[in-house]
């Protein structure tokens, strides 16, 4: 009894080893691509180069380069609290701080309704496109809180949580060129004021998620 | 000959596991949200089926009643998993979609339902057969109802639009649809049947 099972499961070791060391690099491969494709998409830019990522806070920054020269970034992004928890993007920053794109790398947001965050915020229509914005000018939340952004139809809370990986991204990169403007070597060793910022953020998010609360009791539209 | 026919055909009409035997229900209501989601599902299923029935009725007199259980699992759980390391390898696309169910077809009770009932008790070509029909069968009523709800719900079916997906109903994506259209696919069978 002990021998025959301990054969089996010796055998299904044996195909699956063999299975893992076949697909193992394929694998990387189609991960690395398509990290390198959201990037090169979410500028829109050609022939340039990316440093290596920059991690701050989470929220990492290729910075793009072309002839030696700034450009932008790609930068990966999150947020912990969408609809059905973390998702992640990549948003393309030019050197001037606009928005050039951006692509969901992962989401698990309701489909038909947040999972649309994958096109509403690039689709020019009413005040739902984000590509060409300044964070820094604009007020980067929903139209319905003041903001100058409007929300996903029915999912409100997946469009906050976007916009605030948005606000995330450019936070990152901005302090990233001010390292620079101050000759420090990476923006990985500077507190700088984005310290100071994430804590804003981290409570703004907090008092976000109350005000949820209370809108998913009031509002029936985001519910699930 | 005729047995074996009527092996393959049993799963695809009149021992259909999704509408006959009302088995896998977990996947049948999770990835159906559009035909090729469906499709691929079924697919991953029917493969699992026809390896894990063929190895079963190999082993079947060299497993001891006591552990063919676990012997059947393990032995289900490989090749889940060899479909899931080549779906991340070439299809990562459909990975990223059916995700987590991929691995749950180990805990499909079509997979374990077929080794019990029949590759441990017949041949290997004709449970290779029965693999085959089920699957088909799976297959199948994944495509059928994957495809009502996508076209029900975004107007499109297999990606092509049938109509502007502004006029969509958006529950027959989510799960309450899912319910709705199993519930009258099931009633229509049950119709032609009798």
């Amino acid at each position: 009894m002990t021998v025959s099972l301990t054969l089996i499961a010796l055998m299904a070791a044996g195909m699956l080893g063999g299975m893992y060391v076949l697909t193992k690099e394929p694998i990387e491969q189609s991960k690395a691509q398509k990290q390198m494709e959201a990037k090169l998409q979410v500028l829109q830019m050609d022939s340039i180069e990316f440093a290596d990522a920059q991690e701050i806070n989470g929220v990492k920054v290729y910075q793009a380069y072309k002839n030696g020269e700034l450009v932008g970034a790609a930068v990966e992004t999150f947020d912990p609290n969408g609809f059905n928890g973390k998702f992640t993007l990549m948003v393309g920053l030019d050197a001037a701080m606009v928005i050039k794109g951006y692509s969901v790398l992962e989401q698990n947001e309701t489909p038909g309704l947040g999972a649309n965050m994958t096109t509403w915020f690039k689709t020019p229509k009413g005040k739902q496109n984000i590509i060409g914005l300044m964070p820094a000018s604009v007020n980067m939340t929903v139209s319905k809180e003041g903001g100058d952004v409007d929300a996903i139809t029915a999912a409100t809370i997946t469009s906050r949580a976007f916009l605030r990986a948005v606000v995330r991204a450019y936070k990152a990169f901005d302090s990233c060129v001010n390292a620079q403007i101050d000759n420090v070597e990476s923006c990985q060793n500077v507190d700088y004021e984005y310290e100071h910022d994430h804590n804003q953020v981290a409570t703004a998010s907090q008092t976000d998620e109350s005000v949820d609360n209370i809108s998913q009791l009031s509002e029936s539209e985001d519910n699930k | 000959m005729n047995k074996a026919l009527k092996t393959l055909t049993n799963g695809i009409f009149k021992e259909n596991p999704t509408f006959a035997l009302v088995l896998g229900m977990c996947p049948t209501l999770a990835t159906t949200t559009s035909a090729i989601n469906g499709m691929s599902m079924g697919l991953a299923t029917l493969f699992v089926l026809v390896c894990s029935n063929v190895v079963i009725s190999l082993l079947r007199n060299l497993i001891p009643d006591k552990v063919h259980i676990p012997a059947y699992i393990v032995v289900i759980a490989t090749f889940v998993t060899m479909v899931q390391l080549t779906m991340q390898a070439y299809l990562p696309a459909l990975y990223e979609t059916l995700g987590l169910f991929i691995p749950l077809i180990v805990v499909n009770c079509i997979v374990l339902g077929r080794a019990e009932a029949f590759a441990a008790k017949n041949g290997v070509g004709l449970s290779a057969l029965d693999g085959l029909g089920m699957g088909l069968g799976f297959t199948l009523s994944l495509t059928v109802l994957g495809a009502i709800r996508e076209l029900l719900g975004t107007g499109a079916v297999f990606g092509l639009t049938i109509y502007p997906d502004n006029y969509g109903m958006l529950l027959f994506v989510l799960a309450p649809g899912a319910f709705i259209a199993l519930a009258y696919l099931m009633a229509i069978m049950n119709k032609i049947k009798k």
